[in-house]
């Protein structure tokens, strides 16, 4: 009951956020059963406008535009799930290694400079062409959307658990966990890695709605996840031909959908920051400071 | 000061060795022959095999290395099988427009930014600063493209304002190419109805992307120099009496660096970004070439765009880094 109470003294933004979250996922699961037409199948009727029997129109191929929103839940969010968790776990896993320092190690700090040279490599060319040239190289598949996705955001993830894993590698519990013999490995898998993740989790919700936005907008392109399979940015693409003649429900509404996704993702990922802020324990969120690095960490380890 | 410049300065080739060494290595991880993917898919054996000694591709991958960075040098990334030009030409061809949208946005984007970062200082919590908050976050989750399309919609279609919305020039506007920048290219022709026509292009696209890549600007602004008010030599400075417009001033003064490093990652996402809106716009530049080269296989086209487009964005944090040493002396140790 307690939970309850606590759950709704939240700010309303978060209810509501965390309310269009929870339903995105349980879209994800059921949207495409609850598409009143099928999404992938054209009929004669194309180009309808919104009316009671086609709450969002019909597309060029007479396909009802609700259906192919509401089936594309499964292909967006999924992608977007999918490709954050890779890049989650494999940015934690090189960000702790790049930020403990194994008791002062000469090892651990070269590999820390190493891998922090080959994130900077990877995140000096800009996100979305760097994703557009994967997914152009290796082939327009949802794998490879989903590797592609993975691997962009992978340095943010990185950074944040990394600085979040210095600031937590000079307190007292990490000392006396040392004195008392645990292993360095030990360590930081039991003790530093659970109190520096939750800012880098927090993030993982705006990244979601980025890792969206991504897919969405390499499948405008043609790059992405192809028609016929639903999907929210290959539908606002088969109807940007039709803005200029006035039928606009066919890009509008899918991308309506879709920021309204995105939006309570990044509404929910502040709302965890605050609430981490609230408790006492800022987190680190991704700003301008990705692009410089400080002074000091330049150099190599004599 | 000037030391710490040139110290910066000289990490800028190795970080564009380091571009050009990432896009090496996804070439050859690359399954299949690199030589028959970038002949393209319509290539002869006798092409396929011409490629295969340019590229060196029978000799050790260290010898092959050296050579890929040495043709890049001499400004040659290969030819197009799908434009049949070197892609070095197809690119200059096409940088200018996609240069001209992108520079004219990050103006856009440098000037409202300030303007309502100082709206943001002035009273966080006021409706105003709200507002902004909530536009922060809301141009945040729109796609760029959909704003293209939305704004084509309202303007275009419903109020019938302006040409039709593709290209840099209307057919009828003719003007010789010069610059390649069709601004530019119409004012040195002394043809001011082309002119306008190409302006009345550039609102449009130049708008989505304001509207879009200002929000990260604003939000981190904005933080910066709500911070830099409360912080204590904000304080100390008014308990000396100083009027509110010089406390902005010094707020502005201490935002600045953050805003300049803010703006430069906003330049590299409008690189990006430009690729969608010039798809959605038809601007015929940099971008859109990209697209085509990606939806054709043209693996040739694909390196060199990227290569491009890491560089570019490289020497644009450069100079926000120097721009940063030379405002915030805490950033020269």
């Amino acid at each position: 009951m307690s939970a309850v109470r606590t759950w709704l003294r939240q700010p309303p933004a978060t209810l509501v956020s965390g309310g269009i979250v929870a339903a995105t996922v349980l879209l994800a699961i059921v949207g495409p059963t609850l598409a009143p037409f099928n999404p992938e199948r054209p009929t004669p009727l194309v180009l309808l406008p919104p009316s009671p029997r086609h709450v969002f129109g019909t597309d060029a191929s007479g396909i009802d535009v609700l259906s192919v929103a509401l089936a594309a839940f499964r292909v967006d969010v999924v992608i977007a799930l999918v490709s954050v968790g890779i890049s989650l776990i494999a940015g934690i896993m090189l960000g702790a290694v790049a930020g403990y320092g194994f008791n002062g190690s000469r090892l651990a700090a070269w590999a820390s400079t190493i891998i922090l040279r080959l994130l900077d490599l990877v995140q000096s060319i800009p996100v979305f062409i760097l994703a557009l040239a994967l997914v152009g190289m290796f082939g327009q598949t949802v794998r490879n959307v989903v590797i592609g996705v993975a691997f962009v955001n992978l340095p943010v993830f990185a950074r944040l658990t990394r600085s979040a894993v210095r600031s937590v590698e000079h307190r007292e519990f990490v000392a006396a966990s040392r004195a008392l013999g645990v292993r360095e490995t030990g360590i930081l898998g039991s003790h530093v890695l659970p109190n520096s993740l939750d800012g880098t989790i927090a993030y993982a919700s705006i990244a979601v709605g980025g890792a969206i936005l991504l897919t969405a907008g390499l499948s405008f392109l043609g790059a992405g996840v192809r028609p016929p399979t639903p999907e929210w940015g290959a539908e606002i693409a088969s109807g940007a031909g039709y803005i200029v003649t006035g039928q606009w429900w066919i890009s509008v509404l899918p991308g309506l959908v879709l920021s309204a996704v995105v939006l309570s993702f990044a509404l929910l990922g502040d709302a965890a920051r605050a609430a981490l802020e609230r408790a006492g324990r800022p987190a680190a969120m991704p700003g301008a400071q990705v692009l410089t690095v400080p002074a000091g960490e330049e150099r190599m380890p004599a | 000061m000037t030391l710490f410049i040139y110290r910066r300065l000289l990490l800028l080739p190795l970080q564009a060795m380091g571009v050009v060494t990432i896009v090496f290595v996804l070439v050859h991880l690359l399954p299949g022959d690199p030589a028959a993917l970038m002949a393209g898919p319509v290539a002869t054996a006798d092409q396929i095999a011409q490629i295969r000694a340019n590229l060196g591709l029978t000799q050790p991958l260290p010898v092959q290395y050296v050579r890929y960075v040495e043709r890049l040098v001499h400004g040659d990334l290969g030819t197009s099988w799908y434009t049949s030009n070197p892609i070095s030409t197809d690119l200059a061809q096409r940088a200018p427009a996609t240069l001209e949208l992108i520079t004219l946005a990050l103006l856009g984007i440098i000037c409202l930014g300030l303007v309502i970062a100082g709206v943001i200082a002035m009273g966080p919590r006021g409706l105003a600063g709200r507002l902004i908050a909530a536009y922060g976050f809301v141009a945040g989750a729109l796609p760029d493209f959909w704003v293209g399309l939305a704004l084509i919609f309202i303007f275009y279609s419903k109020a019938h304002l302006g040409p039709s919305p593709t290209g840099q020039l209307s057919s009828h506007a003719v003007v010789s190419t010069v610059t390649g920048i069709a601004t530019i290219d119409a004012l040195l022709a002394g043809d001011f109805a082309a002119f306008s026509d190409a302006v009345k292009h550039l609102i449009l696209p130049v708008a989505t992307l304001v509207f879009i890549y200002m929000g990260p600007v604003v939000r981190i602004t904005g933080v910066a120099a709500v911070r830099s008010l409360n912080s204590e030599f904000s304080r100390f400075a008014q308990s000396w009496g100083i009027t509110p417009w010089r406390l902005q001033y010094y707020a502005l003064r201490h935002v600045m660096p953050t805003f300049v490093i803010a703006v430069a990652s906003a330049y590299g996402y409008l690189l990006g970004g430009a690729v969608l809106v010039e798809t959605v716009f038809s601007w015929g530049g940099f971008g859109q070439y990209a697209v085509q080269a990606v939806t054709h296989a043209d693996y040739a086209a694909i390196e060199g765009f990227v290569i491009v487009a890491g560089i570019f964005t490289v020497l644009v944090y450069t100079v926000a880094d120097v721009l940063q040493m030379a405002l915030d002396p805490r950033a020269r140790r």
